[in-house]
């Protein structure tokens, strides 16, 4: 591909990408804006101002996206971890049927489950709280996850780690110092996928919440509500920034990288 | 440097019937090359991966010196392995994969460095350190694999089909190599192949497998001219199998009696089985009475090196390698005597 069409075509898909944030924009910084103007009439940081406020409680909904993202992302590596590499690299019976279990949270709707697990974490008394949050949240990062570092095992040959045991390396040595180097682009993309996952949330989060649990979506979804156009666009925005930066650092992150994890991803999509 | 015993080790993978390993019993001197020979499936890889510790075997024992090491994990066996794709770590350069042992011992990076220049001099690739081993070619990564594993001074070596990728011309440097180093070192080795000139090449003793059973063991010459089987004759390229009934140094077949040189080995029922190249192919009028038979030519080959005929004589199928001069003296149907030196015939028991 010629360097001229490959600047276009990146050209294009960064249009079509950052296009649609463009009214969120004009939105967040204008004000008394109506039909028929193509623009905001005048400029303003009422509702910039207004989301910094205590009362608009965005901080508290940012620390507890943030946190609850994170812990999201370490539960599902630690589950995905050892489930991607039992799948890719081992035969079991029931391996079938343990793949299409995984799969099954994005086929089957998500309310129908979480109405389910609501009953039982009424029951030990996880509803309403934050790691009742993140528990449901596994639900549809986990199958991502796994999956993806599944991808990633496919293509990591196990017989490196014989390799380092007959050289003097301890079973958790072979793990640390061979298995890690060779699959940890792999990783950075499934923790990606589980938080931006988790990040965008908020059916899941508003049910098991029961609306105490406050994220930046159940926050956006808040002022849509209640119709403040300005609000809920500069909270669009809150919640769009991060996932733009995780998602360039990482690909840069990914693009540095010299092993095969780069081509895991590229396979993977 | 370490005897090491194997006794009565068998194994049996997970999930499947037959024994992968059946009671392989066998000594491999200390500081030797023993190489286990073997078809594809025959147990050979099988049986190193139970020496490094790999496999857990499912009976049997494996003893370095007279001491049990079935139950040590192999990082504590002092074992070095060479895989057969080399596997060089790709995330490491040439000088990391070579100190890689030694970094998992704990020994300091000034040590490691002196070290890794050392072995590096040994397979000779001074000067490569710094390179990734992606920019090796294949006889330079399988020559990185080696010092890898010689730079921690293992007891034993054990080297998997180590020539096999290799390209034909590269292949006689790394047997020498392989070799030079033993020797420098004094190291156990053993190998495992497929291939018997390989074996015969790099190894004192070989043990042959087949389908998972140790059919014999010994030296070279002896494994080729003193089968103890049919199936280690045919491994060998045995192709003239006659069964008949031998009392004392004759043996009596349905193509005739032939002499033996002693009365010595198994009596009764065996086979009798000449090599290729040792059996005689001569014009009709110029054969002797004794251990002779007739035989039509069906086949010649032309080899370059030597010709190969093949005959028959009702049932019985004979293959001869003669002197590619003589491709010309011989035609395609042509009657002619087969001469079964005495001192070049071997009986094994039974029928093959």
């Amino acid at each position: 591909m010629s360097d001229f069409l490959r600047r276009v075509l990146i050209g294009a898909l960064l249009v079509t990408l950052l296009m649609p944030l463009l009214p969120l924009l004009l939105w967040a910084f204008g004000s008394a804006w109506f039909f028929p103007d193509l623009l905001p009439p005048e400029w303003s940081l009422r509702a910039w101002r207004y989301v910094l406020t205590p009362q608009a409680r965005v901080g508290q909904a940012l620390i507890n996206s943030i946190l609850i993202g994170l812990l999201t992302t370490i539960f599902s590596l630690l589950v995905g971890l050892p489930a991607g590499r039992a799948l890719a690299l081992y035969d079991f019976r029931g391996k079938r049927l343990i793949e299409l279990l995984l799969l099954a949270p994005t086929i089957v709707p998500l309310l129908a489950v979480a109405m389910g697990i609501h009953i039982a974490f009424l029951r030990y008394g996880l509803a309403d709280t934050l790691l009742g949050v993140v528990f449901v949240h596994l639900v549809p990062t986990t199958p991502y996850t796994v999956l993806i570092l599944a991808a990633t095992f496919a293509r990591y040959n196990v017989d490196f780690e014989a390799q380092a045991r007959t050289l003097g390396a301890s079973a958790w040595q072979s793990l640390r110092f061979v298995m890690w180097p060779l699959v940890r682009g792999g990783v950075a993309v499934a923790a990606l996928f589980a938080f931006l996952i988790s990040w965008s949330q908020y059916l899941l989060t508003l049910l098991i919440g029961g609306g105490r649990v406050m994220t930046l979506p159940v926050q956006l979804f808040a002022f849509a509500t209640a119709g403040d156009h300005a609000l809920t666009a500069a909270l669009a925005l809150l919640l769009v920034i991060p996932a733009l930066l995780t998602l360039f650092v990482t690909a840069r992150l990914l693009s540095g990288e010299r092993d095969s994890a780069v081509s895991a991803v590229g396979h993977w999509g | 440097m370490s005897h090491v015993t194997l006794d009565r080790l068998s194994l049996r993978y997970m999930g499947q019937r037959a024994l992968a390993l059946s009671e392989l019993s066998l000594d491999i001197p200390a500081g030797r090359v023993t190489a286990l020979l073997g078809p594809s499936g025959s147990g050979k890889s099988t049986t190193l991966k139970l020496i490094a510790g790999l496999l857990t075997p499912t009976a049997g024992d494996i003893r370095f010196d007279g001491q049990s090491v079935v139950t040590l994990p192999p990082e504590k066996r002092d074992v070095a392995m060479v895989f057969q794709n080399h596997l060089l770590f790709p995330f490491l350069t040439v000088a990391e994969n070579v100190g890689f042992g030694l970094k998992m011992r704990g020994t300091p990076p000034d040590q490691i460095r002196t070290r890794v220049d050392a072995l590096l001099d040994v397979v000779q690739l001074q000067g490569l350190g710094e390179r990734r081993p992606e920019a090796l070619s294949g006889g330079q990564a399988q020559r990185v694999a080696l010092a890898r594993a010689l730079i921690v001074e293992p007891r034993l070596l054990l080297l998997d089909e180590p020539l096999s990728n290799l390209d034909r011309h590269l292949r006689e440097e790394m047997r020498q190599l392989i070799l030079t180093v033993q020797q420098a070192y004094g190291i156990t080795t053993i190998i495992v192949t497929h291939d018997q000139e390989e074996a015969l090449l790099l190894a004192e003793q070989i043990a042959l497998l087949l389908d998972g059973e140790l059919a014999q063991a010994g030296d070279g010459q002896t494994l080729f001219e003193r089968p103890a089987s049919v199936a280690v004759a045919r491994f060998f390229g045995g192709r003239n199998f006659l069964p008949g009934q031998r009392r004392g140094a004759e043996v009596t077949t349905a193509l005739g009696c032939f002499r033996l040189c002693d009365g010595g080995g198994p009596q009764g029922a065996v086979t009798l089985t000449i090599r290729p190249e040792r059996l005689q192919v001569v014009a009709l009028e110029a054969a002797s009475d004794a251990n002779h038979l007739t035989a039509t030519i069906c086949d010649a080959n032309y080899r370059g090196s030597d010709t190969r005929l093949r005959l028959q004589q009702g049932a019985h199928h004979f293959e001869a390698v003669v002197p590619a001069a003589d491709f010309a003296t011989w035609r395609i149907g042509q009657a002619v005597a087969l001469h079964l030196p005495a001192e070049a015939l071997w009986v094994v028991e039974g029928e093959g």
